[in-house]
Order: structure tokens, then sequence, then C-alpha cells
């Protein structure tokens, strides 16, 4: 997937001679959390957040400055110029990576130094969510297999002949044993149970559903 | 809302029932099977707790009726595949393995729909209280399409047309699975209250039901969900249920109670992961009785839903809730030797000798005081909104 299906456009935006006093309104009429600054032609200068603002009026205040002049300093002063962005068709995996290394909040997304889009933490476990086929009508089916290739194909080929529909797949090592992977499936039926014998028929291990009395 | 005449010929509850509802049938194989309601019935007559006179057969719902819920496409596209006419059922979540096409399918729901609405009109039209409609409970069916073994929602039907009448619905939803085609038909009403306890959709179908789910727009704050975790056992889901049914009626005021009768939370059940017994089978009709006659005047739909181990758990659980609309005690003890007589022979697996499973019925659960945690848990941030907000007032709304 990559970033310009999942990133929030258009963006609320500020310019620099935009006041401490009115980014904070801006935060709280918009219910954002981070808004970046933009000068003429919309290029990107830099970022302000919550978390920033609060940090700069808090060091404003401990400096023994004035407080209402600290609102009405222009965000050119104010805003965070050196800051990671990312582009409309970078993949969301190098994203999250970035937001990762960095402990990022939000990611400007520009392209030809405009700013063209915003991904924030909350889009990234959206996007996660839709990747676990969460939201259509599923079942979920767990099953471990050897390390080794085709067993994805193999459970599947079991799947297409009941004619299910497979509503995602994520595929993770087994936790202490590297010799395993686990298969996980959200499939579209309210009866997994056929499918389930069939791949205890194929020699699977299925993790779940399991059947009553034989649980952990 | 008139006062009822007291001298009328009235009937306290009504059963619905005729072999048409049988016909709603996916075929030999399929897990959703309607002998649950002859089973059911003889089970009752044994017990001496039905008589003829108190069945109500239904009528057919007509086509603008189920388009209160339903699509006109999909309406015609179920028509067209009974008559196998429909070119590519999938769009409409036909023929597949969960929902596959029969002949007259479109009558067969129909019938479905029917029974809900002769139901709900005889209560609204004051000549019962009490309906149960077993052959109903169709909680999966979405306004343009079919899942889950539901075609049309016979419920949200019947709700609908309630809420045409005025009346304030509280639907309750005791299904192992989320309630969500009756949720979402209401996502955006605050006229309708939803409220389904079910296991988590983290594992099992349809996904939904999560606590989030609070309802959209003016139906924010109308919509509950109260998702347990697996393998969860009669206490903690009972806890469950009175906290909520009793907090979310104070809260609502219904005029109306609706509730679904799914009987798959069962530990028999082979398509959920509940671990309950017969206990909440018994009491779920009995609180949803005592709040329908605290807050409407005794109104109280209840249809049946789910329920895969149609021998041994159903036509019990089902039964209570004739015998809670009878007001009749609950039995525990032995089952006619009459009913087990009549159908041992079809059975492919022993029926139950009594009523109650008595103690020790399945396996030990090993984490069980961190699933009764979580589930406590979960039932305080469902109820959150309930105890933040002062209950509605109906004085807000009728100038007396």
């Amino acid at each position: 997937m990559k970033v310009e299906e999942m990133m929030t456009s258009p963006v609320v935006t500020l310019s620099p001679e935009n006041t401490v006093e009115e980014a904070y309104q801006c935060l709280q009429r918009s219910r954002i959390s981070h808004i970046p600054v933009v000068g003429s032609d919309d290029h990107f200068i830099g970022l302000v957040s919550d978390h920033h603002l609060s940090y700069w009026m808090t060091e404003a205040y401990k400096s023994g400055g004035n407080i209402k002049n600290a609102y009405q300093r222009p965000l050119s002063d104010v805003a965070i110029r050196n800051v990671q962005t990312g582009h409309p068709l970078d993949f969301v995996e190098e994203v999250t990576v970035l937001f990762e290394e960095y402990h990022l909040r939000a990611l400007p997304i520009l392209s030809d130094k405009k700013v063209v889009g915003i991904i924030t933490k909350t889009d990234l476990l959206k996007t996660f969510i839709a990747l676990t086929g969460a939201g259509k009508p599923g079942s979920h089916l767990e099953v471990r297999v050897p390390n080794k290739p085709g067993n994805l194909a193999r459970v599947t080929d079991v799947m297409n002949s009941d004619k299910l529909n497979i509503h995602s797949i994520l595929v993770y090592p087994n936790a202490d044993d590297d010799r395993f992977k686990i298969l996980v499936f959200r499939v579209g039926t309210m009866n997994p149970l056929p499918l389930v014998h069939a791949l205890h028929e194929e020699g699977f291990d299925v993790l779940w559903p399991k059947e009553m009395g034989t649980h952990v | 809302m008139a006062e009822r005449n007291g001298d009328t010929c009235m009937m306290e509850s009504v059963f619905i029932f005729s072999k048409e509802l049988l016909s709603y049938r996916f075929g030999e194989q399929h897990p959703f099977d309607q002998k649950r309601l002859l089973l059911t019935k003889t089970l009752l007559e044994e017990v001496g707790a039905l008589t003829n006179e108190e069945i109500l057969p239904p009528r057919r719902a007509t086509e603008a009726e189920i388009a209160l819920i339903h699509d006109p496409q999909y309406i015609q596209a179920v028509q067209h595949a009974s008559s196998g006419l429909l070119g590519d059922p999938e769009p409409y979540g036909l023929g597949t393995e969960d929902t596959p096409v029969f002949p007259n399918m479109h009558e067969a729901s129909s019938w479905v729909v029917g029974g809900a609405i002769t139901g709900m009109e005889a209560i609204l039209s004051g000549q019962t209280k009490r309906a149960l409609h077993l052959g109903g409970g169709l909680h999966h069916g979405f306004r343009g399409k079919a899942s889950g073994f539901c075609v049309y929602n016979d419920t949200a039907v019947a709700i609908e047309l309630a809420k045409r009448q005025g009346y304030r619905v509280l639907y309750v939803d005791t299904d192992a699975h989320h309630g969500d085609g009756v949720q979402w038909a209401f996502y955006d009403d605050p006229a309708v209250c939803t409220l389904s306890i079910h296991e988590t959709g983290r594992y099992l179908f349809p996904g939904t039901g999560s606590l989030q789910e609070r309802g959209h727009g003016n139906g924010y704050g109308f919509s509950f969900n109260i998702p347990l975790d697996a393998f969860t056992e009669d206490e903690s889901w009972l806890h469950a249920y009175e906290e909520a049914f009793r907090e979310v009626a104070h809260y609502f005021q219904p005029d109306i109670i609706v509730t679904q009768n799914g009987a798959d939370a069962h530990f028999l059940d082979p398509l959920t992961h509940l671990c309950s017994t017969m206990k909440i089978y018994q009491r779920i009709p009995l609180l949803a009785k005592e709040i329908a006659d605290v807050y409407c005047d005794g109104r109280w739909l209840a249809v049946g839903g789910g329920g895969y181990d149609h021998w041994r758990v159903v036509p019990r659980a089902w039964s209570y809730i004739w015998l809670a609309m009878k007001e009749r005690d609950s039995p525990t003890d032995e089952i006619p030797k009459s009913w087990r007589e009549m159908w041992q022979k079809e059975a492919p697996v022993t029926l139950p000798n009594n009523w109650d499973d008595g103690v020790h019925a399945y396996e030990p659960i090993p984490r069980k005081a961190e699933i009764d945690e979580k589930n406590e848990q979960t039932v305080k941030k469902a109820l959150y909104i309930c105890r933040s907000t002062s209950p509605f007032k109906k004085s807000q709304e009728s100038s007396s």
C-alpha cells in the first residue's frame, strides 16, 4: 500500500505569520495534533504540534518571559524546521520504520516541496486494522505450518476447494520455534468447521478454532 | 398510547408457528436447522405448557414490508435466486457456503419476516403482551446483502414497524455472534437502542461488535456491545447480562423490548467458544420479562436466532422463553420421557435426561479468573455512557 492511499488530504496548514495563539485555536477547532507551516507557494517550512507548543510555552514561562507576548509570537519563530517527511509514493512499510526509528507522531507528506498530505500514528493503526481483515464478516483461523516453501499454497488450496473468500492473511514466525510459522486468516464464513476438518485431514495443525474441551 | 381494554378476550402470550416457517432451509448438511422449532414445540406440549389456542400462525410479509429494511434490488435478487434466474449471486452474499440459494428462498424468508410482523402487530394492537417467534432472529441480514445464514432481517423489520408507531424499542441480543444486521439498521437512530452480548469478534464471526461501536450521529450512545472472551462461563456471562440489561433499560426507558435468543453460547455448541450451561437460558427470559413489565407494560417480542446443537441445547433453551412468558417455573429436573422417545431415533446424539446440565458438565476452564476479570472490565467500559448520562425522560416527549 502506498502512502497516498492512506494519508489525510487536504491538510490544515498555517503560515509563518500566524501566531502561537492562532495555532492553538486551530488545533482545537480542527481536533488535530499537528499543523504544517507553509510559506508562499505552499512550500513546506516546518511543523507545529500540541506537544511542541506546550513545551515551548512552558519554556517561555520558566525563563520569566511575558506569557501574553509568547502567545503572540509568529510561528516562524516557533515551528520545528528539521523534520522527517515522506513522499506520496513511499510504501507504508517504509514510513512505519520511520515512525519507529524517530519516535514520530506525525509525518508531513511532500511532493515538489509542497505539503500534499499528513500521516499520524492513528492512520497507521487504521491501516493495520484493515490489513487484519477486521470489519468484514468473517471467522478467525490460525494454522501452524513448517517454515518451508509451499505450505501457504497448500492451505489456501483447501480453502479454494471450499469456495471460501479470504479477507486477510498474516504470516508471522512462531515465537520460540523457528522451524514453524503461524498463518492467520480471516475467512468469510460463519461455519469454519468443514474447513478445519479438511485441514486436519491434510495433516495441518489448526491452532484456532479449537473444539471445546481441547483448548490450552 | 391507548389503554388496553381489559375485558376483551386477550391472550397474555402468543406462540408464533406454522409449518411454513420450516421451509427456511439451506439443505441437509447446513448447520442452521429449523427442526429446532418442532423440537421445542413438542417439548412444550409434552410438559403441558403449550396449547393450540396459544399458537398464532404468521402471515407472509409483503415486499413493501421487507423493503422497510432491505434494498429493492436485493429483494429482487433473492426472488430471482429463488427461481434460479439470478446471474451472479455473489454481490448479494447469496450462493455462498453460508447462505446457499434454495428453491423458494424468497417465499420462505417472507414467512420468517411475516412471523416477526405478526408478533409485533399482536403486541402493538393490544391483542397480547408477549409474542415468541422462534423461527426469526435472523440478525445478520444486511440492507443489501445476505450474511451468516440470514436472508431477510425479520427482527429489524418488526422493530421498524414499532418505531414508526412512536415506540422506543430496546433490542437485546444474546446470540453468541454479534447482532450486526440489527445494529447497523438502526445505528444512527436514537429511537432504537441495541445491546448485543456476544463472543469477541477477535475470533468469531462476524468480527464486529467491539466496545467502540456506540452508534453514529443522532444514534450515538444508543448502541451497546459487550464482547466477551472465549471460554466465558455462566457466572461471568450472567453478570454481564444482568448489569447491562438493567442499566441500559434504565437509561433508555423503552416502550417495548425485543430480544434475540440465539442459543449458541452453550458449551456444546459447535460453532462458538463460549462456555455457558442451561443456567443462562433459564435466566435470560426471566429478566427480559421483568424489565418488560417494569418499563413497557409487559410488551415483549422474543425471536429465535442461532443455536447449532439443535438436539440437546436449543429445545431446552427456547422452551424456557415460553415458560417465562407464561409465568411458569423453570424446570431443572427430568425431561418427559415421551419427548425423548419421540425424537431419539432420529437424533445422532443422546438426548438429555434433565433440563439442567448439572455441575461438572465440562472440563474446568484454566484461565477462568483472568477471563472473568477481563469481562468485568469490558462491561464497565460498555456501560460508561449509561453511567455518565442521565436517563432519557419520557415526559420530554409526551405533553400530558
